[in-house]
Parts: C-alpha cells; structure tokens; sequence
C-alpha cells in the first residue's frame, strides 16, 4: 500500500503548496494594491513627503517578500515590478502627479498580473 | 555561475533518485509510457538549470509529480490487468505457426525491414524457421524457433545430466570484506582469514576479488601491485 500511499501523498503535497501559494500570493498582491491606492490619494490631495514615506514602508514589505516571490514566481515579471517601483520613487521625488499616477497604475496591473500568474483557472491550465 | 552550478547539482540529484525509482531498465526496455516520462523529465531538468529567470521549482514540481504519476501507473498496473493493457499495451503475435500475421504488424506499424531485422539480430536469416514472433510493449521482438531448429538441449536429447549451475557470491570487492554476504553464505571471518592464509595473503585489502558458490569453489583474484 505505500507504493500508492507516498506518490498520492506527494501528489497530494504539491497541490496543496501550489493552490495556498496562489491564495498567499493573491493575498499579497491585494495588500501592496491597497497601500498604493492609499499613497495615490496623498498624491492627489499633494501630500507628497507623506506619499514617499509610505511607498518606502510599501516597498519595504514587498522587498521582504522577495525571496520567497522568486522561488515561486518567473524572475522577469518581479524584476518588471522592481523597476516600476523604482520609477515611482523617482517621480514621487519630482512631485510629478500625473506620471506619479500612471506609474502607480502599472505597478498595480503588474502585481494584479504576478496574482493571475499564480491563480488555479482554467484560463490559466488551458 | 554559482547558481548554474547548485541548481545543476539538485536537479542531478532528483534526476538520479527519480530515474533510480523507474527500475533499472535501458533505454531500449523501457515501456511507451515510461520513455515518455524519460524525455520529458530530461527536457524539465534541463531548462531551469540554464535559465535562471525561472524559479527551480518550476523544474522540480512538474519532475515530482511525473515520478509520482509513473509510481501510481505502476501500482494500478499491478493491481489490474485491463489497467496494464491500456498503458502498456498488449503484446502482439506477428508470426504464428510460421504464418506471417500481416494485420497484426500493420496495426503495430510494423514493418517487414523491423521484423527481418529483429529476426537477425538474433539469429535467424530464415524466416521458415521461426514458428512464432511476438511484438513484446517494449517493441522488441520474441522469437520462438520451430524445435528442429533451436538449438539442442540435454532434455531435447533425452540426456540426464547433473545440475551445475551454481550462483558465485562476491566476498571481497577490491580489497573490502562483503560482511552481509559473508554470513549469508553460512562463513564467518575466521574462516575467511584461513583461505586468505592458505593463498598467503595477508590481509583482505590484498584481494582484488573473493567469490564462493554453493559448492564451495572459491576464486580468489590478488590485487596487482601497484607501480
């Protein structure tokens, strides 16, 4: 009985990583959207040091996360969010609204993305 | 580089237990089902360790779960004949009672060069002489040759002969005392201290390689000395 027992309970394993993975990665992509949305209503109301100071603490929870995002995740599309990352600093530093919105609005498409990578649909199978 | 070279070493290593998993069979041997799994697991392995971009366990979750797919075929095979037949297929008689089955073959996709191949390969250059073939799932060929033209057997001659044939038992292996196959033998060290005495052999690490059957014919091969 263990011939069956260990390759179903392996089987069994992986499949239960890969669907919590997708949830846990669903679960952070949904925070980091949620604290972007909140630096891009400072940005509106023009309260730019408050903005950069939360897109560090953002960014920082995002750093935190990486390793275990690159052991799961295709390095390209997390370098792409890094990069994004990176230019929000910069134009969040120049006080630049409207670039600083459209940033913001890519870097939210791109962690919606990185969650669809990871999600179990047929859209996804097929 | 460092990254090549760690993920090349995990990814052999699972390579190594996953096809130690699979039998011991050769490329040959292997069944449709089990080539399958080889080339696909090799192609798996092969991209994460060139492209670091992609996460490792992107190679070994879909390697896991192939070994895993291949053991529960393998239980289901055992456990049901029908199951076996649907994954490995069935063998096929290609030649019966020296008649060529010509449906048989063209079912199989088999050629008339595969079958005088196979026949020869293995000996025969006639096709008269073969009584039966049969395409076996691996895609080798069993051929059963008409009595007058296997080879002669003592049975075959009505001769009543001894049984000789005995299984030699590897005590020593390049100077290293198989202890396990010492006592399953029914021997013990002192016993093996006097044959090495009686070759004037000092120590175990002299002998290049010890074996005993079941008759209790030993040979004894000394190490060369080294230059």
């Amino acid at each position: 009985m263990k011939y069956f027992c260990i390759p179903a309970g392996l089987l069994a394993v992986i499949l239960a990583f890969s669907l919590w993975t997708g949830h846990y990665v669903k679960q952070q992509t949904d925070h980091w959207t949620g604290l972007l949305e909140e630096i891009e209503d400072l940005a509106r109301q023009e309260d730019w040091e408050q903005a950069e100071k939360r897109l560090e603490a953002a960014y920082a929870d995002w750093d935190g996360s990486q390793t275990f995002f690159h052991t799961i995740m295709d390095h390209d599309e997390l370098d792409e969010a890094e990069s994004l990352f990176a230019g929000a600093f910069a134009v969040c530093r120049e006080e630049d609204g409207a670039d600083f919105h459209m940033l913001l609005a890519q870097l939210m498409g791109q962690l919606h993305l990185l969650a669809e990578t990871q999600s179990t649909s047929v859209k996804n199978i097929l | 580089m460092a990254t090549a070279f760690f993920r090349t070493i995990i990814l052999y290593f699972i390579l190594m237990i996953g096809l130690r998993l699979m039998g011991k069979r050769q490329i040959g041997e292997l069944e449709p089902s089990e080539l399958v799994l080889t080339l696909i697991i090799s192609d798996l392995a092969a991209v994460p360790m060139q492209d670091f971009g992609i996460p490792l366990v992107n190679g070994i979750f879909p390697i896991i779960t192939l070994l895993c797919l291949s053991m529960l075929l393998s239980f289901f095979s055992l456990k049901s004949i029908r199951f076996r037949g649907l994954v490995c297929g069935y063998p096929t008689v290609i030649i019966r009672e020296g008649k060529l089955l010509q449906q048989n073959m063209a079912r199989n996709r088999f050629t008339v060069d595969e079958l005088l191949e196979q026949l020869r390969i293995q000996g025969y250059s006639d096709l008269s002489s073969v009584k039966y073939a049969v395409l076996e799932t691996s895609g080798q060929v069993s051929v059963l040759p008409y009595t007058k033209d296997s080879p002669a057997t003592p049975q075959t001659m009505n001769l009543d002969v001894q049984d000789g044939v005995t299984l030699p038992v590897l005590l020593i292996n390049d100077g290293h005392i198989m202890s396990e196959n010492l006592s399953a033998s029914g021997y013990n060290a002192a016993w093996l201290d006097k044959q090495l005495k009686e070759r004037r052999l000092t120590s175990p690490r002299q002998v290049f390689l010890m074996t005993v059957d079941e008759a209790g014919t030993i040979t004894c091969v000394a190490k060369e000395a080294s230059t």
